[in-house]
């Protein structure tokens, strides 16, 4: 509980309860089943956009290229179904194989040129969303499959039914970084590149597998996004670039690399979809929406440096001290008595 | 005293041999040779850039010699990679701490060997296979805590234990003692003599040769790229032999010469009763004009933070801050150069004195922009040398232009720059922050003369260090400072003995009285 308290998303997500529920009895219509549920809806995408940045993020790098990726899944899901009439499972497993491939692409490029992430992906993901209007001509395919349709669209009162795959990603991710030894290996190269490098972990591993499972789950979100939107258009992902960001930053991933917290990604997209939907429902206007956004990841990584200060100390003032003081400190903090010094 | 091995049991461990090394058509090694026996602790030792660390990364795999051989018990071997060297048990702690400060200390430990269960990293196994090896360098932490939370000492201790864990033959250790305490440095000696009796070879680099008597039984030098000596028994060569081995010239030594105490001005810096927001409690501190204060204490002692707090980088909560007699208040580092004339020469000088891909002259020229910029308007290379020159020259920097990028300097000589840069400045006060850490005899030395000059022509010096011997030999007054608390203040310029016995008094009280369950530490550490 203590470590739940603690973590810098909390503040956050306690002051968006509290507003919901003084929301909810201001204006009817925000605590509705419908409401909640159109907020769960989007929130569920969020998390799955903020999912795929963060991957990048834990290795010290970062994906321009998600919402591109996303553009290009879209219509190859959309063209499998409708005009080479593959089966939906067919062609939701390509697409999502296209993701990763794409993914696996821009890892393998930076690996290799050791070009930064920003670069490399401003140039693929541009590319792919060209290719993804190419082959439409900008005309979205609107024969969804039932599947996607209801996946969507489906609700038991107020809970979405996206919540489900949301929160299957963010165990998964969250399992991933903890238990699997290429989890820790990215983790170990975003914290500190040359112990990673000089422990015999592979800096080129970590950042081809960080970029290629980010393609994967920009293509699931992708996939999830069809379902909603009801329809395939390329024009999918052309504003998930600052909701790539600003989830995994609310949810307090570091930008320097070196922490993936899953958990708090899927906090930051319920956030931030319920404030979205707070400011539509009070009908203020959509430039005001945007503007909160960015705010919102002002305030958030404010209150995470505040947070780490009151944690840490100031950067540098409160340097692990040798002073015996603090080695019979930390000594009796630990299970064996004794000291570190004899 | 360790037994030199006799000639039977010499046995071969790791060897270099005329190892030839350029980077860019820069010849780093040239022919250089390091031969090491089971059972030794082996100096290496040479200025910052006579390819020290090339040698060490060359041994380790990390670079590929152009020619040349290794032998690793007396067969030839080619390492591809860091992995490939370590396989062969040789095994490195290097100078910059290679931690994953968010991981564990045993996460650290077994870092890319996490042990696997069913395909998931086992976090029970993994403190339950880090306890032995953590006990074995003395870190008596729970497995689990995280590394972010260690000293730098214990660091290299968990370095070490890393090291270990890979049962290395060989273990190469590069200045792993730049930044640690007397007392840890003790305990570091104690586990290498163990390793060493246990039959690991180990490199020991340093620029302390205090250190290197104390521990080692051979010494190999290097100059240029070159063996000036190569396996010598300590026990043949005195310190002075060294030195110049390393140099390459006879040089007296300005510590050789002692310091003189100096006619002192008028206060210049008080401290009344200062709090800050770091900690510090009540400090009175006085420095005069033309005077060297030394400010000694153990790391972790408040000394950073307190020289921090006084250029306004962390906020003054309590007390008085007098500048030339006037209460002032400072804001900013600029605020204090500008308006105090105080510069902060700062220990980190990667990353916050220098710019290392700028140039000398725009480095050095940072600090006197605003002064020709008030008087023109603008500023020009043409204005600025003139300005930059004469540190620079009376430095001794040895550069081939002042529009080399400072990052191309050797370690000694990029300090001297960061010195200039302050000096061009013409401050009033300066504080020196740990000024002679991680440099060579030489470029130490130089620094030493530095900041005797400076005092001599009227500036006051706060000097910052953990070296007491150098606080000894230039400071007038000596303040000892521990949990942010001054404890001690006594006049410099005396016998070495003395002073350290009542300085380590002075700490050892302190640390009583604030930590009783420290008193195991403080009782079983020396006090030279």
């Amino acid at each position: 509980m203590n470590r739940v308290l603690r973590t810098q998303w909390a503040p956050l997500l306690a002051a968006t309860i509290i507003a919901g529920v003084v929301l909810s009895f201001s204006t009817k219509q925000f605590g509705s089943s419908f409401n909640v549920y159109t907020i769960l809806q989007t929130a569920s995408v969020y998390a799955v956009i903020g999912l795929s940045q963060m991957m990048v993020l834990a290795v010290a790098d970062m994906s321009l290229a998600v919402g591109g990726i996303a553009s290009l899944v879209t219509i190859a899901t959309g063209n499998l179904y409708q005009v080479q009439h593959w089966p939906i499972g067919a062609a939701i497993a390509g697409s999502l194989a296209l993701g990763l491939v794409c993914g696996l692409l821009n890892g393998v490029i930076i690996a290799m040129t050791k070009l930064s992430g920003f670069i490399v992906t401003l140039a693929t993901g541009t590319a792919f969303t060209g290719i993804a209007y190419g082959i439409t001509s900008s005309i979205p395919y609107s024969n969804i499959a039932s599947v996607l349709t209801t996946l969507g669209q489906g609700r038991a009162a107020f809970f979405s039914y996206l919540v489900l795959p949301a929160i299957a990603m963010t165990l998964a991710v969250g399992a991933g970084f903890r238990w699997l030894p290429i989890g820790r290996s990215l983790l170990a190269v975003g914290g500190n590149r040359d112990a990673a490098v000089l422990s015999g972990l592979s800096q080129k591993r970590a950042i081809v597998t960080a970029h290629a499972v980010s393609g994967l789950l920009a293509a699931i979100a992708a996939v999830l996004y069809i379902g909603v939107l009801q329809s395939a258009t390329p024009a999918t992902g052309s504003d998930w670039l600052i909701i790539s960001f600003a989830v995994p930053i609310i949810g307090g991933t570091a930008l320097v690399g070196g922490e993936a917290p899953a958990s708090g990604c899927f906090v930051a997209a319920i956030v931030l979809s319920a404030i979205n939907d707070a400011l539509i429902v009070l009908n203020v206007n959509t430039e005001a929406v945007q503007m909160a956004e960015g705010l919102l990841i002002f305030a958030a990584v404010i209150a995470g440096k505040l947070g780490q200060n009151v944690r840490t100390g100031t950067r540098r003032s409160r340097r692990p001290s040798t002073g015996p003081g603090r080695l019979g400190q930390i000594a009796q903090d630990s299970a064996t008595p004794g000291l570190g010094m004899p | 005293m360790h037994q030199e091995p006799s000639a039977e049991a010499r046995v071969e461990t790791l060897a270099l041999q005329n190892i030839s090394k350029a980077f860019g058509g820069v010849a780093a090694l040239i022919d250089t040779s390091l031969e090491l026996v089971r059972g030794e602790i082996h100096a290496l030792i040479g200025e910052n850039g006579a390819g020290k660390s090339t040698l060490i990364n060359i041994a380790t795999g990390v670079y590929r010699p152009d020619r040349g051989v290794i032998r690793v018990g007396g067969q030839v071997v080619h390492f591809s990679s860091p992995g490939a060297a370590a396989e062969h048990g040789v095994a490195v702690v290097h100078q910059e701490r290679n931690l994953v400060r968010k991981f564990s200390l045993a996460e650290n430990l077994l870092l890319g060997r996490q042990p696997v269960n069913k395909g998931l990293v086992s976090y029970r196994q993994m403190v339950a296979d880090a306890k032995p090896w953590l006990e074995r360098v003395g870190l008596h932490f729970d497995p689990r805590t995280e590394a972010s939370r260690l000293s730098p000492g214990q660091a290299q201790l968990l370095e070490i234990a890393k090291a270990l864990t890979r049962r290395c033959q060989v273990l190469l250790l590069d200045e792993p003692t730049s930044s640690i305490t007397d007392a840890e440095f003790e305990h570091l000696m104690g586990i290498l003599r163990e390793l060493r009796d246990a039959g690991t070879s180990i490199v020991f680099v340093s620029h302390k040769l205090e250190e290197v008597y104390a521990l080692c039984s051979r010494v190999t030098v290097l100059r240029d790229g070159r063996n000036v000596l190569n396996g010598v028994p300590l026990a043949e060569v005195s310190q002075g032999d060294i030195v110049r081995a390393m140099v390459g010239r006879h040089i007296e030594l300005f510590a050789s010469t002692g310091a003189t105490r100096r006619e002192t001005g008028p206060a210049h810096l008080e401290l009344r009763g200062v709090s800050t927001e770091l900690g510090h409690h009540r400090i009175d501190l006085t420095l005069h004009r033309g005077e060297i204060v030394g400010l000694y204490g153990l790391v972790g002692a408040g000394r950073t933070e307190l020289a921090r707090s006084i250029v306004g980088l962390a906020k003054i909560t309590g007390g008085e801050l007098r500048v030339a007699g006037k209460p002032a208040k400072i804001r900013n580092p600029y605020d204090a150069l500008r308006h105090h004339r105080i510069g902060y020469v700062s220990e980190d000088r990667k990353d916050e004195g220098l710019i290392l891909t700028h140039s000398i002259s725009r480095n050095v020229g940072m600090t006197v922009w605003r002064r020709l910029e008030a008087k023109m308007g603008w500023i020009s290379e043409s204005r600025v040398r003139p300005h930059v020159t004469p540190p620079l020259r009376r430095l001794d920097v040895r550069m081939h232009r002042v529009s080399q990028p400072v990052g191309s300097l050797s370690g000694g000589n990029q300090q001297k720059v960061s010195a200039a840069k302050w000096i061009a400045a013409d401050a009033e006060l300066l504080i020196f922050d740990e000024p002679t850490v991680g440099i060579d005899v030489a470029a130490k030395d130089a620094m030493h003369r530095l900041i005797a000059e400076l005092a001599d022509d009227g500036t006051a010096i706060l000097l910052i260090s953990s070296d007491l011997r150098e606080v000894v030999q230039l400071a007038d007054r000596i303040v000892v400072m521990g949990e942010f608390r001054i404890l001690d203040e006594l006049a410099g310029g005396g016998e070495y003995g003395p002073i350290s016995e009542r300085v380590m008094q002075a700490i050892t009280a302190a640390t009583l009285a604030a930590s009783p369950v420290a008193r195991d530490a403080v009782a079983g550490s020396p006090t030279h």
